[in-house]
């Protein structure tokens, strides 16, 4: 059973000028212990549906699914107190700039203490608080910090930006979730730092048992040991699949262009000369194109593509488009 | 022949907050000394805190440097003398959210450079924002709108149509590139290049990856917490082999991780 | 679907546009708009529409009820008062003290303050810094008492009251709007201007006033919340608007000894200071909800 199932997601707000669907039926599977990396550009909405599977959206907002299960329960169906105590239990987050979510006025560790749950440490005043500190001191050391006795002292503003983050991921591990969603970790981070958080949250995964889902904007900055990976745009579900076929033989234009534009991909090319990319602008909520959102910037978009396309499915990867890349010869 | 822009001994030092007026200052920049040519593009790369967004803001003139000289053309350039330098030097914000005003529309912003730096009338001015605003992809019509009816990409545009509309010989970019989503990226670097060619202008770039530098920088200068530890040419700097921290910073892959781990947190402790 | 664009057309509104369509929407706030406009129009032409002379004694009218009621009379609409003097005359005449000199009063202060601000936050030396301090001290006496000291100096009367008042308004204005400045000042898109080389006058008033209006506009309002309580509070007290001259505070004040007699005396003047007070915080708290509304989409 997967640990978290969503089938075609959709969710719509009321904005200035009329109603606006910003997620348009996405479908999402996440197995137990996988590394899922979701990639869109801004405005794709991928933040949207962490939100939505974390149950913190505008409550003004219209959210509907066919399923959004998570351990086959339906979470749509539950009271939000049911609900907070699954996400508060199973769920945990991080975000793209750790010190503007950690608290400033306290120190690591007492933001760490207050992470444990109360059930992990017991007996005697003082046995409670010694446990408390090696458990901190564990995780510190689960996060790849080394001299725990420093961090654990200082304040947010006195860490680097790595070491907040790992900070984050420290907490948000605490209570042994089992999901992490990871929405843009590493975007500002310079490469040296970034690549340290990737392996943290790939070696994380395996060691702690628990299912990843990195949200990026970029192909180049997903995780390496990801497993699968979806393409979002502008609320659309592109393609989704198996890693390695997904990178290597892309079904859809966008999930080829994506590549093609990556950082990695530059470096290939001779210097200074024209990178390719997409023509035109990610389109504003007031102005979204009908059928297949990418129609106006696809260079292989025709009549067609004014309909939606349905899923299909070539052997480990799933895409939505009337005229795939990379057909196998028949 | 006198370099475009020759840059001699500048540094940077500031007093840190709550210290005595004997109390040692501190060192954001140590004496750094470069040239940069006409039509050619430097890359400034170095961790966090290590002076390289100092180092361009002195250049631009958004902060005086505690000492040292900048010639442009030969010819010395002092920090209060904003004409020369606005004319000749621009600047390109890290954030186009945060570097548009967003109270005015596109067309006025673009002007006002226009109407301290240059004698013209009306009607001149008004052709030279639709030409500058064609130059960088934009329509002529984007001159009515207010930054907030632009997409991420359009504003960075914008910014960049405010840079070139005074034909600066150099352009000065501070992590303008990096929170960009990959197309609007692409088409950012592209149109920068194509604004190379056509003008002639000298980028000067601060980064941190790698991919871009390497793409579009004819020189490096490298930074390590506040020194000048390297500047050559990007090829130079490329193939021959370097310190390790060069290497780490010019070649993602090969980072030596517990070298890097150690500086990090080292940072914390001290 | 109602309106069909066949052809695509934007309309581009200015933020500050936007922050009225977003103020707009909500019918409480423009009730109070309303209200404080027709108040306004009332005031300056209460001389033309009074009946009476606010001062003229009717001697066969004295204390008479509101004409709605049973003893009532249409000659006088709201009643007289103990004197015999037409109520209605004399809370339109006493608006122009009540509300019509705050408004001026304000105007006056945030002229002052709005410039001595902008000056004290654009300054990058410490020399203004400590005249900017000093002001802040000056925030820490709440600024009744300090129209109360001031007039205990210069002594009782209108002239009096209304500098007293006036002064003590200014250093609210000088602290918003220095730390207003100074925010903006930090920003990139002011840095790019002076990088654009623009001259100090134009950086304050094309590039930071715009986007501090909805701010200084906030403060007018209660500024002027302010500055008709403290008048109508000297007022009450005997220190500003000395009798005969009708206003609202010195009314509440003269019905105090006749409030069982003739409560309508008491009601009315306080009924209007109430509902102008009310409209003008409403007003106010509702621009606030609107800028907030526009920053965070």
């Amino acid at each position: 059973m997967d640990l978290l199932d969503i089938r075609n997601l959709t969710i719509e707000m009321d904005g200035p000028h009329g109603r606006v669907r910003v997620l348009d039926k996405v479908s999402l599977q996440l197995k137990e212990g996988e590394v899922h990396s979701l990639v869109g550009e801004s405005g794709s909405g991928k933040s949207l549906l962490a939100k939505a599977v974390i149950g913190v959206l505008n409550p003004l907002w219209d959210v509907t699914a066919d399923r959004l299960w998570w351990n086959g329960k339906d979470l749509l169906a539950m009271t939000p107190k049911q609900r907070r105590a699954i996400t508060g239990r199973d769920m945990a987050m991080i975000f793209q700039d750790p010190l503007a979510y950690l608290d400033p006025n306290s120190t690591v560790a007492e933001q760490i203490t207050e992470a444990i749950p109360a059930g992990d440490v017991t007996g005697t005043f003082m046995h409670r608080r010694i446990d408390r500190k090696t458990r901190v001191a564990q995780l510190l050391h689960r996060v790849g910090i080394r001299d725990h006795d420093a961090i654990m002292k200082s304040y947010p503003y006195e860490l680097s930006e790595g070491i907040a983050q790992k900070v984050s991921i420290a907490i948000a591990i605490a209570h042994r979730p089992k999901l992490l969603i990871a929405d843009e970790p590493t975007t500002a981070m310079e490469p040296s730092t970034k690549d340290q958080i990737q392996r943290l949250l790939g070696k994380l995964a395996v060691s702690q048992s628990m299912s990843v889902l990195l949200i990026t904007q970029d192909v180049a900055s997903i995780l390496p040991a990801t497993q699968r990976v979806s393409l979002l745009y502008c609320g659309q579900m592109m393609e989704h699949g198996d890693t390695e076929t997904v990178l290597n033989r892309p079904a859809h234009p966008y999930t080829d262009a994506m590549i093609k534009m990556s950082l990695q991909a530059h470096a290939e090319l001779e210097p200074k000369s024209k990178l390719p990319s997409l023509p035109g602008a990610v389109p504003t909520l007031r102005h979204m194109p009908i059928g297949c959102r990418l129609g106006p910037r696809c260079p292989y978009a025709q009549k067609q593509c004014v309909k939606a396309p349905l899923v299909r499915h070539r052997d480990e990867q799933s895409y939505y488009c009337h005229f795939p890349l990379n057909e196998p010869e028949a | 022949m006198s370099h475009l822009l020759e840059a001699v001994d500048l540094f940077k030092t500031f007093r840190p907050r709550r210290s005595w007026p004997w109390s040692k200052k501190s060192v954001a920049l140590e004496p750094t000394s470069f040239t940069l040519e006409a039509g050619e593009t430097l890359a400034i790369m170095g961790e966090t805190g290590s002076g390289k967004s100092t180092l361009s803001k002195i250049i631009a003139g958004v902060e005086a440097p505690s000492g040292g000289e900048l010639y442009l053309n030969g010819q010395k350039l002092n920090y209060a003398q904003s004409k020369r330098r606005c004319q000749n030097i621009r600047m390109v914000f890290q954030d186009s959210d945060k570097s548009l005003n967003q109270q005015l529309t596109v067309g006025q912003q673009l002007e006002e450079p226009l109407l301290f730096n240059r004698e013209m009338s009306n009607s001149e001015r008004k052709q030279l924002i639709h030409s500058t605003l064609r130059k960088v992809g934009l329509l002529a019509e984007h001159a009515a709108f207010y930054p907030h009816m632009l997409s991420t990409g359009q504003k960075q545009r914008v910014a960049i149509a405010r840079a070139i509309i005074l034909d600066p010989q150099i352009v000065v970019a501070d992590e303008a590139l990096v929170a960009l989503d990959p197309s609007v990226r692409a088409q950012i670097i592209n149109l920068m290049l194509d604004l190379q060619k056509d003008m002639g202008i000298s980028y000067i770039i601060v980064t941190h990856s790698p991919q871009i530098v390497k793409h579009i920088a004819d020189k490096i200068l490298i930074l390590y917490r506040g020194k000048m530890i390297a500047f050559n040419e990007t090829e130079r700097l490329l193939t021959e082999k370097q310190q390790p921290y060069v290497q780490a910073l010019l070649h993602e892959h090969l980072i030596n991780h517990s070298q890097i781990t150690g500086n990090s947190s080292a940072k914390v402790t001290e | 679907m109602a309106d069909i664009e066949l052809y695509y057309q934007d309309r581009n509104p200015s933020p500050l546009q936007l922050v009225w369509f977003a103020f707009k929407r909500r019918l409480a706030p423009m009730i109070s708009l309303w209200l404080l406009g027709a108040l306004l129009v009332l005031v300056i032409l209460a001389p033309v529409i009074t009946p009476y002379s606010a001062n003229v004694q009717f001697v066969d009218a004295v204390a008479l009820p509101p004409s709605w009621t049973h003893d009532g009379n249409m000659q006088f609409l709201f009643g007289t008062d103990d004197l015999g003097r037409d109520m209605l005359s004399r809370l339109l005449i006493g608006g122009r003290f009540s509300f019509g000199l705050p408004i001026i009063m304000v105007i006056l202060a945030s002229t002052i303050g709005i410039f001595i601000g902008a000056m004290v936050g654009a300054d990058t030396k410490s020399k203004l810094r400590v005249l900017g301090r000093t002001l802040d001290r000056l925030l820490t006496i709440p600024s009744f008492l300090l129209a109360l000291v001031l007039i205990a100096i210069l002594g009782a009367g209108l002239g009096n009251a209304i500098i007293a008042i006036t002064l003590s308004l200014v250093p609210q204005f000088i602290y918003v709007t220095r730390n207003a400045v100074y925010q903006e000042w930090q920003k990139d898109y002011v840095t790019a201007s002076r990088l654009n080389g623009c001259s100090n006058t134009y950086l304050m008033y094309r590039v930071i006033l715009p986007n501090i209006t909805p701010i200084l506009v906030m403060q007018l309002t209660v500024a002027l919340s302010v500055a008709i309580m403290d008048i109508a509070a000297l007022s009450f007290l005997g220190l500003g608007v000395q009798s005969p001259t009708p206003e609202w505070g010195s009314m509440l004040a003269r019905s105090l000894d006749e409030v069982y007699l003739s409560p309508w005396s008491m009601v009315l003047p306080g009924l209007s200071l109430f509902a102008t007070i009310m409209a003008i915080n409403v007003v106010g708290d509702s621009l606030r909800r609107a800028i907030k509304q526009r920053m965070d989409t």
